[in-house]
């Protein structure tokens, strides 16, 4: 009897399991073409929390604006934050290949964090395009990393030479001690020492330091005429310039493309005035107006880089690439017109640039040349 | 413009932010002994209260200072009431209310962070100008208010422990919380008010530190790390003690970059925290608990 029972549950079961599984069968024949649209993970890591953030969300912005306008159903954006830091970049770019299996990364955007992620990209065949990493080291990183951003290879050249053609002989710089940096700041003074002017101090603060008046006496001190600032911490740059106008200090400003951030001319106000900005480039004219009328503001830094890393790895799916590697070669193949400018990546996986130069005035950054 | 007396000034200042954060912190753990690392958001907190008052509602500065200060006390009594007092009645160890700590400072640097937004705020009150030449250094008025201040707080925090009845609980308290009970000091009234007075503390910080560093919600962290090391080198339970050590904190973090790469500043601060926690645990004016015991 008890066999008898236990024989009916297994036939009922047989047929429940049967009943369900066959309509199941049916879907899958029925949509082949969905199988070939299955989702494609890709993931976006930056700094949205922590004294980078700005630049983070900025990126965020044109990142979605290019997925919006692709109108890729296919493709799913996963979020990590990285607050551009080594340690939680590693964090997140294991959490975005292991855990939500991501084919391509968006990211990182300070150079530390991408140096640090990018072995992690290469070991798993996963491609990353920076949107705004500019280290010269990270063209050594293998043919997994890729980036959007002119490297500052070219941009601290460009500023040296800029710096000296506007009759400047003794540069100072004070730049942050971390990667970004530490590679700006080698090729600045190297380039302006080979154009034959003086390097008479380069000093360093920690990323997101508010007090760096001692780092400005000595740069006092030593009466330079021009004074470089190479900072990717919008709060480290106000406190700066504010504190340069405090100790008085009346030698000419320049800073790196981290500079052109509204949150700096907001937060330093005056101080900021007279400020000379080279920056990559902010956006075709045509890029700028659809982030306006989708955000109603115009885009912030790396906003146009954000929105073309994104568009080389959604137009490499478009074309079926479908795994990390397959992503990577069709990377190597990318040859459209994007929000930044003309992108082709070369060998390193990097773009050749141009460089805007902006100044301040009346709290606006306005094109120079 | 000398630069020895340039680089003292600058250690003045920074020492005297580290003494506002330092005196507060102290004053708390001296009478709860526990660490209290969410201090350094009731200071970002009452810099925001201010920051929304005066830069946004656009209440006078003057009142908007008061309500500042009144909200920062309110918040760290909030912190004790609704967070560590329960964790205490379930018997928590004190580890356990650091971890806890940590947590609010996380917590509330992210709820900021979503209200306000990452960028950096400035109150804008004061306008920036170049400083006074003081004996060939230049300082601004503001920051001659700001070490002016620390040093009226290292004296009136020292009276208050000393003189007031209610500094005497406080050590009482603070040196045994069971023979206080039995002398009759209600020792939860005694954190109420250790709490109410150390957030004020907070506010007073959060109020000058605001005006003179602009805003950012992740600005506490650094705060409380510079407040606490300043403390632990002036003896972290003797609360004029903090106020000393962290000026001379301020004074060897500047005076060491003069000669040292500038990049060495921060480390030079943790250096000088493992030294003292290593060799003089109590500080330079912390009184030796073990001999009492």
């Amino acid at each position: 009897m008890r066999n008898l029972i236990i024989s009916v549950l297994l036939i009922g079961i047989f047929l429940i399991v049967g009943c369900v599984q066959q309509p199941a069968a049916e879907t899958t024949e029925e949509s082949v073409e969905v199988v070939e649209a299955e989702v494609i993970k890709v993931g976006f890591m930056g700094p949205l929390s922590g004294d980078a953030a700005s630049y983070g969300e900025s990126i965020k912005r044109g990142v979605d604006l290019a997925m919006k306008e692709m109108g890729l159903d296919n493709v799913e954006l996963v979020v990590e934050d990285s607050k551009c830091e080594g340690k939680e970049a590693v964090t997140a770019i294991n959490k975005l290949i292991s855990l939500d299996g991501v084919v391509a990364i968006v990211g990182e955007v300070c150079s530390g964090a991408t140096l640090a992620a990018a072995p992690i990209a290469n070991e798993n065949n996963v491609p990353m395009v920076s949107p705004s990493s500019t280290s010269p080291k990270v063209s050594e990183q293998g043919e997994y990393t890729f980036r959007t951003v002119p490297s500052d290879a070219l941009q601290g050249d460009f500023g040296a030479n800029l710096a000296y053609d506007r009759g400047y002989r003794k540069l100072a710089v004070l730049y942050t001690n971390e990667e970004y940096g530490l590679g700006f700041n080698n090729v600045l003074t190297e380039s302006f020492a080979a154009l034959g002017g003086e390097v008479v101090a380069s000093e360093t603060f920690e990323r997101g330091a508010v007090d760096i008046r001692t780092q400005l006496t000595k740069t006092k001190d030593a009466e330079p005429d021009v004074i470089y600032i190479i900072s990717n911490s919008p709060d480290s740059t106000v406190a700066a310039l504010q504190q340069m106008t405090e100790l008085g200090i009346e030698a000419a400003i320049f800073g790196s493309e981290g500079q052109k951030s509204p949150a700096i001319l907001e937060g330093a106000g005056e101080s900021a005035e007279g400020m000379v900005v080279t920056a990559v480039s902010s956006g075709t004219s045509g890029f700028i107006e659809r982030h306006q009328a989708e955000y109603g503001e115009a885009p912030g830094p790396f906003a146009a880089q954000g929105y073309d890393a994104f568009k080389a790895i959604g137009l490499a799916v478009e074309q079926g690439a479908t795994t990390g590697e397959e992503i990577k070669n069709a990377l190597f193949g990318s040859d459209f017109d994007g929000a930044s400018g003309h992108i082709v990546f070369d060998e390193n996986g990097d773009v050749s640039g141009n460089y805007d130069v902006f100044e301040v005035q009346n709290g606006e950054f306005v094109l120079t040349s | 413009m000398s630069l020895l007396a340039q680089l003292t000034v600058n250690g003045l200042i920074a020492g005297a932010i580290y003494a506002l954060v330092a005196a507060g912190f102290s004053l708390i753990y001296s009478t709860n002994k526990f660490m209290h690392f969410a201090h350094g958001i009731s200071v970002v907190v009452g810099a925001y209260i201010l920051y929304s008052l005066f830069s946004l509602i656009g209440i006078p500065f003057y009142l908007a200072c008061i309500l500042t200060l009144i909200f920062s006390s309110l918040f760290g009594l909030g912190t004790y009431r609704l967070m560590y007092l329960p964790l205490q009645n379930k018997k928590a160890s004190n580890v356990v209310l650091l971890i806890a700590s940590i947590g609010v400072l996380i917590l509330f640097q992210n709820v900021i962070q979503l209200i306000f937004g990452p960028d950096v705020k400035s109150v804008g009150y004061i306008k920036v100008a170049r400083g006074l030449n003081v004996f060939g250094a230049i300082i601004t008025p503001l920051q001659i208010v700001i070490i002016l201040i620390s040093i009226t707080l290292f004296v009136l925090l020292y009276l208050f422990m000393k003189k007031s009845k209610l500094g005497r609980d406080m050590r009482a308290v603070s040196d045994n919380k069971e023979l206080a009970s039995i002398m009759g000091i209600n020792h939860k009234r005694i954190a109420d008010y250790s709490f109410i007075i150390g957030s004020f503390l907070a506010g007073v910080a959060g109020i000058l530190i605001g005006l003179e560093q602009n805003l950012n919600p992740t600005m506490g962290t650094i705060l409380i790390i510079k407040g606490f090391t300043g403390a632990v080198i002036g003896g972290v339970g003797f609360i004029p003690g903090a106020v000393l050590g962290s000026f001379l904190l301020g004074l060897a973090e500047n005076f060491s970059i003069w000669f040292l790469p500038s990049g060495y500043k921060d480390a030079i601060a943790f250096v000088l925290l493992f030294i003292f926690l290593l060799l003089k645990p109590t500080g330079l004016f912390g009184i030796n608990k073990d001999v009492k015991k």
